[in-house]
């Protein structure tokens, strides 16, 4: 499966989120490689504790130098090697591989050309041959990222392949009109997708969402609230409830949601069991969501048509 | 990338110095292999259709002992540098020649391959015209000094073969053949499990003791040069010498004397089939040892191991008398059937167990 993390605004969680969850899919068992598609961006290397590709990679191996066809393939990282957490050296018992394709240093957003279409194509065949899932990670909003993969997920060598969408978004009034904006409004993926070949409802059932850094008003963090300000909590949290069935990002189409994180917050990272467990600094609950998210993506019921 | 297509090549820089008389010959190549990206295995009409790469040129077709279907060679103009250890940068000018493969309707496999001509009569400056290369396809001749042990050791060692350079880089064509089959219209796209590609890659060097620095020169004539494809009096292997340099690569260093090439290039391509079913079973054997599912139930993982790679198994098969030493050195260190058939025991004892706890269940 190749899976398309896509969000309309910057600072979402789209990053930190599908890192740990391609790192939870590789240690579920499953092969996994990820692909830093946020060319004016590329900081997949920092969020997977890879010093050496924090802000991309040196060198003109990245995704950015093969797409413009000045390497033959892009470089790719072994994680298990490279990620610079003792607790996940050398590879974990029972897990499959983890690899990143980072984005080049000192990239940035390009137009589009043909023959980038069909380097773009070619890699992400290959990669979904060798892949059990293969995450881009791609700019927010409608970027040319977006335009490309489009582009090339339309192609006929693409169109037998399994080609999934997730947007994430926060939970607030704004952040969800936008996110189903992107999906589903003028030039977002649907619309833009159909104009380029897909079929439109296909392409609209293989779209979920992501709710990132949702607070809950339920959970010990909010319990030194006044009882006022739980229960105006409880009202906002149902009103967006009532946004998002509106705006037709509900529950049908949620893949999961991931709480409000106090190490999150403050800085992009994997959360492993030793945040939890031995450090205590992250939430048992942001461990659960993610380790719930890493299941469903992998779980063909998740992406059922509705 | 160092590599254009076939068609006008410019004159490069000024010619290097020295270097003239008949050079000495190293056969270098690369094989990538692969799972075919279909779902159940080939007809032959179907390989054969995969692998017609080149209209109006014949695929050939064997059924025995595993079906195998070859395209036709492909020729790339190539005009840069070629490898070297020490870093010398030569020029090369000529063709490589490719091809792709279906094995058993389940593998897939592209080779890519040129000898390289050193110190060749020409020195660059004096560059013979393309019509020439187009004619003996698969040569490439470089001007000026450069031994057959740097370029040997400056192509086996690359690291992965992909650039960036400017480099003579075999394997960026080999993968791009790769792709190309797996691209066809005719695959679904759905292979029953996943599976990594390998990477081959082999040099052909004379016998003689490995001299340091200098060039090997031979007299010249093509009967007494180690690595002719004129296929004279059945030649011999001197020595063989096999690298696991990675999880995917592998690198081999043949030193022979009169052998046949394509004989060769056809050898390691098997010895690269077999390379990659050994690493991909070893692989999914490795994975349900540590999930497996207890309370004998098969991992099932193993299921399609068992169903499509388990009867490719067919070592050197096509394999010529004069190049079977290099087979059996291969079973010696590392022992390619030995893993082999230790891993094909573990899963029938699987297997058993299964159809043990299935008939216990039965039972019940
Ligand atoms: N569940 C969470 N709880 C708290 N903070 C979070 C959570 N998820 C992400 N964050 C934080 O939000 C910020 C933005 O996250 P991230 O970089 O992943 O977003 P992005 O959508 O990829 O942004 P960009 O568009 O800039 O690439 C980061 O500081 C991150 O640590
Ligand atoms: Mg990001």
């Amino acid at each position: 499966m190749i899976l398309f993390a896509t969000s309309d605004k910057g600072g979402t969680g789209r990053s930190v989120t599908s890192c740990n969850v391609a790192l939870r899919c590789a240690l579920r068992g499953s092969d996994v490689c990820y692909l830093d598609f946020d060319f004016g961006s590329p900081t997949a290397g920092a969020i997977l504790h890879v010093g050496s590709a924090a802000r991309g990679i040196a060198g003109g191996r990245g995704l950015h130098s093969y797409l413009e066809g000045s390497v033959a393939a892009p470089a790719e990282l072994d994680l298990w090697r490279h990620i610079e957490r003792a607790e996940l050296r050398p590879r974990p018992a029972g897990a499959g591989r983890l690899v990143l394709l980072p984005g080049d240093e000192g990239g940035g957003e390009f137009p589009i050309d043909d023959e980038m279409i069909i380097r773009c194509q070619r890699l992400l065949r290959r990669l979904a041959e060798e892949f059990e899932l293969v995450i881009v990670d791609l700019s927010a909003g409608r970027s040319y990222a977006l335009q490309l993969v489009l582009e090339v997920t339309a192609r006929p060598a693409l169109q037998a392949m399994i080609t999934r969408w997730l947007v994430f978004h926060r939970w607030t009034r704004q952040h969800i009109i936008a996110a189903a904006g992107l999906a589903y409004g003028e030039h977002g993926i649907v619309d833009t997708g159909a104009a380029k070949g897909h079929d439109r409802d296909r392409l609209y059932d293989s779209i979920r969402f992501v709710r990132t850094a949702v607070p809950d008003p339920e959970s010990s963090q909010f319990a030194g609230l006044l009882p006022t300000q739980a229960a105006w909590l409880q009202e906002i949290d149902a009103e967006l409830q009532k946004l998002a069935a509106r705006q037709r990002v509900g529950r049908s189409v949620l893949l999961g949601s991931v709480p409000l994180d106090p190490v999150l917050q403050w800085r992009e990272q994997l959360i492993i069991d030793s945040d939890v467990w031995t450090l205590r600094i992250a939430n048992l609950e942001t461990n659960a969501a993610l380790d719930a998210l890493a299941k469903d993506v992998l779980d063909e019921d998740s992406w059922e048509g509705l | 990338m160092g590599v254009e297509d076939g068609g006008g090549a410019e004159p490069g820089d000024a010619p290097p110095a020295g270097a003239a008389g008949g050079g000495s010959r190293v056969l270098v190549g690369e094989v990538r292999t692969g799972l075919l990206a279909h779902s159940r295995a080939l007809t032959e009409p179907e390989a054969t259709a995969v692998v017609a790469l080149r209209p109006g040129f014949q695929v050939r077709v064997s059924a025995r002992p595993v079906p195998h279907t070859v395209s036709p060679d492909l020729t790339l103009g190539v005009h840069c540098p070629v490898p070297s250890a020490s870093g010398a940068r030569r020029d090369g000018l000529g063709t490589v020649l490719s091809r792709a493969s279906v094995t058993g309707g389940r593998l897939v496999q592209a080779s890519t391959h040129a000898r390289i001509i050193l110190g060749g009569p020409r020195s660059v400056g004096r560059r013979r015209p393309w019509a020439h290369h187009l004619a003996h396809p698969g040569g490439i001749e470089v001007g000026g000094r450069l031994s057959a042990d740097d370029l040997a050791d400056g192509f086996l060692l690359a690291e992965t073969g992909d650039g960036p350079g400017t480099t003579l880089d075999l394997g960026a064509v080999c993968g791009r053949l790769l792709d190309q089959v797996q691209e066809s219209p005719i695959l679904d796209q759905k292979p029953p499990f996943r599976a990594r590609r390998t990477r081959f890659r082999f040099v052909l060097l004379p016998c003689g003791p490995p001299s340091a620095g200098e060039p090997v020169c031979h007299s010249g004539s093509a009967d007494t040069d180690t690595t002719s494809d004129r296929s004279p009096a059945p030649g011999h292997v001197c020595r063989v010498g096999f690298v696991v340099a990675g999880e995917t690569v592998r690198t081999l260093r043949i030193h022979g004397s009169g052998l046949d090439l394509v004989s060769v290039v056809g050898l390691c391509e098997d010895l690269a089939l077999h390379d990659w079913l050994l690493t991909t079973v070893q692989h999914v054997v490795a994975g349900s040892r540590v999930r497996a599912g207890g309370g004998g139930r098969l991992p099932s993982q193993l299921k399609p191991v068992i169903d499509h790679l388990l009867h490719v198994w067919m070592p050197a098969a096509r394999i010529g008398e004069e190049l079977l030493p290099v087979w059996t050195g291969l079973e010696q260190r590392p022992g390619f059937s030995r893993q082999w058939e230790s891993l094909v025991a573990w899963i029938r004892d699987q297997l058993a167990l299964s159809l043990l706890a299935g008939l216990g269940d039965g039972a019940r």
